[in-house]
């Protein structure tokens, strides 16, 4: 509903824009602030789905208009082709710079790209066949398959049908499974890795689809101003681009359109009062207010209003009980998890150091010692968070040390956090539905799927409530629940009834028994010595990184060195 | 010392707890007890102004404290440590620590208060230099503490310290907040861990769904059969009965 009234409204705005306000000036107006949209949809892709602080994107509108100009200019190109010719070379560039880039994270990705942005305006003044700092003039007006647009007006309509498009692939990956693993990545990359999300392809993805949307943007621009130099989309053009989609808000790609109509409007106005100096100085006051006054920006703003004005009961959770049949049986066999010899070394602290133990598909394992002997240092190991120094760790047989946690995740192995790591910008239900990633079915499977998950922790009834709204016990059935969405083999736990008082604790129990009763295989950190040793089948005990005992619960209860260095008085077997 | 007056609070439009009334006299430990969601951590929030209060007084002494701001709820004597610790990870020990005196303006005897935690908490002494975050889990709960502690508060509030921590090192704490009363300090003590807060604890308050619903002497509350019954395990037995009835659902689920 709230999507229809959105795509209504623009529509009807591009239509009736030329209408209202006819004339050259308006119209010119009406295609840059389309050009700039084309450029900062997919800015907000990439500021704020992928959550990368690449800046330096004007860079890419760069690339985009010297094509048009040069190819058109020069080599009598069509302007279409030119077009897309320049929007491949971006997405290439994109790609050919992402694996290095990329790797940067926040103020340093921001100078870094900053910096190749500055790159580019200087290799344009150098090059033999840019014009240098003249640039290229002549470039002919905007053509479709060969029959140049005779009218601004059909160019108007031409740049927005453009933009349009790019908005409907911006809502197409905001409600796919992409859209749900942007969000994911952007809330937390661990979690989104223990979902079996391949954060460094999706982040890669919207670089060069956001890459190439900024090289359409140039591409246009130069086709409505006819020439093209260095200083067409300098940092001043930058600095536009960050505005438009700050003060539009980066919270869906409705935000780069409002952000750049009203850059760009407020910029004519600006002009229109003959204060060139200001401009400057109230550009950056209205983002500064704006910030202040809609932190999502004025798209935010809009559909944060919308949601109050339509939303009918707040949503009331009813949470059931824990439904053990919600789930049934997998298909494929609990794993087998065998670790040998394994260590791992902060500078001169051995964190894990020649750890070995194996874990029989369908088990249930406990990992106890006191904090700080390497039990989380070890999960992460297993999960591929971390890089073993020496040894092997194999998941039926066949190694899996080297592989990345999504990849590990991928092949059956869920996860659970000892500090909640869950999306805390979505609901329930989009928390869990994060945890079918890697399955590639419908989304109708998944949030049949996600359903089940949920009702087999006890949290039927939750799906549309924000985490926010759940207590600190529900939160951590959510990540449970994820992990189950995942349909693991093996389950890591790490500290699952942290927090949890008693009968809580007992609620745990029994689903973690429910969880081993579908085949899945299970290792849990815990300090709490009911559950570890009413639940596990087998305890490794570690102190200093190493292993100092293994065995049956009770066996170990009775280890002097466990009960010296770990259970202390109270805990001795009676 | 505190007391709170039948106060409602909570977040947004929905409330969290309802009409709470809760006494912690000078020089004892009091248990806050409660489900998880119950409304515990709320209650703390509360008094140290982090949580409007929609009806109710809140008394330090004799001063209405209910309306005042965070920071000058802190000059007047309360200090929070928060749930999970929440220290200046890469900062040292002792930074940590001086950070926590950051209020006081008697900065000459700052040190002395300083040299006071290092006998409370020898290992803190010994780690002084290394980084908050190279601490083990219960070493940072003690400095967390021991932070609070800089500010030399009237009254201590302390969320969960036994959280995460190892069975031998929850011993440890609790024997510390012991000592924390016995050099003068009062405490009012958050705890998931029912059976190890009333152990310490003079007196204790259970909290349901936002209402106290028992209180009395920790040591009543521990003979409870309602309090044993929700909160400590059951019956005598406590911890062992809770592993024992694991075992046999465990024989149920999974038949071993």
């Amino acid at each position: 509903m709230k999507l229809r009234i959105g795509l209504a409204v623009f529509v009807a705005c591009v239509v009736l824009y030329p209408l209202a306000l006819p004339g050259q000036y308006p119209l010119g107006i009406g295609i840059i602030t389309g050009a700039l949209a084309a450029g900062t949809v997919g800015f907000v892709l990439l500021l704020g789905y992928a959550h990368q602080l690449a800046l330096g994107q004007a860079g890419f509108c760069m690339v985009g208009g010297y094509a048009s100009a040069i190819l058109c200019v020069n080599h009598h190109w069509d302007p279409l082709a030119a077009l897309l010719a320049g929007a491949l070379v971006a997405m290439a560039t994109a790609w050919a710079i992402a694996a290095p880039i990329l790797k940067l994270r926040g103020f340093v990705l921001a100078m870094a790209s900053l910096a190749l942005h500055l790159i580019l305006i200087v290799v344009a003044l150098e090059l033999p066949f840019t014009g240098g700092a003249l640039g290229t003039y002549g470039v002919p007006k905007f053509a479709l398959f060969g029959l140049p647009l005779g009218s601004d007006l059909a160019f108007y309509y031409v740049v927005w049908l453009i933009v349009l498009a790019f908005v409907a692939a911006g809502l197409a990956i905001d409600r796919s499974r992409v859209g749900r693993a942007l969000k994911a990545l952007a809330a937390s990359e661990t979690a989104a890795l223990s979902a079996g999300i391949d954060i460094t392809r999706y982040k890669l993805q919207m670089f060069v689809v956001s890459a190439g949307m900024a090289s359409v943007c140039g591409s246009l621009a130069v086709h409505y101003l006819r020439a093209m130099d260095p200083n067409v989309f300098g940092f001043a053009f930058s600095l536009n681009f960050i505005t438009a989609v700050i003060v539009g808000g980066l919270m869906s790609v409705w935000g780069g359109v409002v952000g750049a109509a009203i850059v760009t409007g407020l910029r004519e106005i600006l002009r229109g009062l003959s204060l060139p100096l200001w401009e400057g100085v109230i550009m950056g006051v209205l983002t500064v207010v704006v910030l202040i006054a809609f932190r999502r920006g004025v798209a935010g703003f809009i559909s944060h209003l919308y949601d109050r004005l339509a939303s009918r009961e707040a949503p009331r959770a009813s949470l059931g009980d824990p439904d053990g049949a919600a789930l049934s049986r997998s298909g494929r066999p609990a794993a087998r998890l065998e670790v040998r010899g394994a260590s791992r070394s902060f500078g001169a602290l051995r964190a894990v150091s020649e750890v070995s133990f194996a874990v029989e598909p369908g088990a249930i394992a406990a990992l106890i010692g006191p904090n700080g002997a390497g039990k989380t240092t070890l999960f992460n190991l297993i999960g591929g968070y971390q890089p073993l120094d020496a040894g092997s760790i194999a998941l039926d047989g066949a190694r899996i040390d080297a592989l990345l946690p999504n990849r590990i995740a991928a092949l059956g192995v869920g996860r659970t956090f000892q500090n909640l790591q869950l999306f805390d910008n979505m609901t329930v239900l989009e928390n869990v539905m994060c945890g079918t990633h890697r399955h590639f079915q419908a989304e109708r499977v998944n949030r049949a799927k996600t359903a089940a998950a949920l009702a087999f922790v006890g949290l039927r009834g939750a799906e549309r409530l924000h985490l926010g709204e759940l207590s600190f016990g529900h939160q951590r059935l959510v990540e449970v629940a994820r992990a189950l969405a995942l349909e693991p083999r093996l389950l890591l736990m790490d500290e699952p009834a942290s927090g949890l008082n008693d009968s809580e604790t007992e609620r745990l129990a029994e689903l973690i028994l429910r969880v081993a009763a579908l085949g899945v295989t299970v290792l849990l950190v815990e300090h709490d010595m009911r559950l570890v040793m009413g639940l596990a089948d087998q305890v490794v005990v570690m102190h200093h990184g190493e292993k100092i005992a293994e065995g049956a619960p009770d066996a170990v209860r009775r280890n002097r060195e466990v009960i010296d260095a770990y259970l202390g008085s109270e805990h001795v077997a009676a | 010392m505190l007391r709170l007056e039948r106060i409602s609070s909570g977040y947004g439009r929905s409330p969290v707890l309802h009409e709470a009334s809760l006494e912690v006299r000078s020089r004892e430990i009091v248990a806050l007890i409660g489900a998880n969601g119950a409304g515990k951590s709320t209650l703390l929030n509360t008094v140290m102004g982090l949580v409007a209060v929609s009806s109710g007084e809140i008394f330090l002494d004799e001063r209405r404290i209910e309306a005042l701001p965070t920071p000058e709820i802190v000059r007047a004597g309360l200090a929070q440590v928060p749930e999970r610790r929440q220290l200046f990870g890469p900062m040292s020990v002792e930074e940590n620590l001086r950070l926590g005196a950051y209020a006081r303006t008697d900065r000459a005897a700052v040190h002395e208060t300083l040299q006071e935690q290092f006998r409370l908490f020898p290992i803190l002494a010994e780690r002084r230099r290394q980084a908050a975050q190279t601490l083990s889990g219960g070493e940072q709960q003690m400095l967390a503490i021991a932070r609070a502690m800089m500010s030399r508060p009237r009254l201590l509030l302390l969320d969960e310290p036994s959280l995460g921590l190892a069975p031998l090192m929850v011993e440890r704490i609790m024997a510390l907040i012991r000592s924390l009363r016995d050099a003068g300090a009062t405490v009012l003590l958050v705890e998931q861990n029912a059976r190890a807060a009333l152990g310490v604890a003079d007196r204790g308050y259970v909290l349901e769904n936002g209402r106290i619903a028992v209180s009395g002497s920790a040591a009543r509350l521990l003979e409870d059969a309602a309090v044993q019954d929700a909160y400590l395990g059951g019956q005598a037995g406590g911890s062992r009965a809770i592993e024992e009835r694991i075992r046999s659902k465990r024989r149920a689920i999974l038949g071993r």
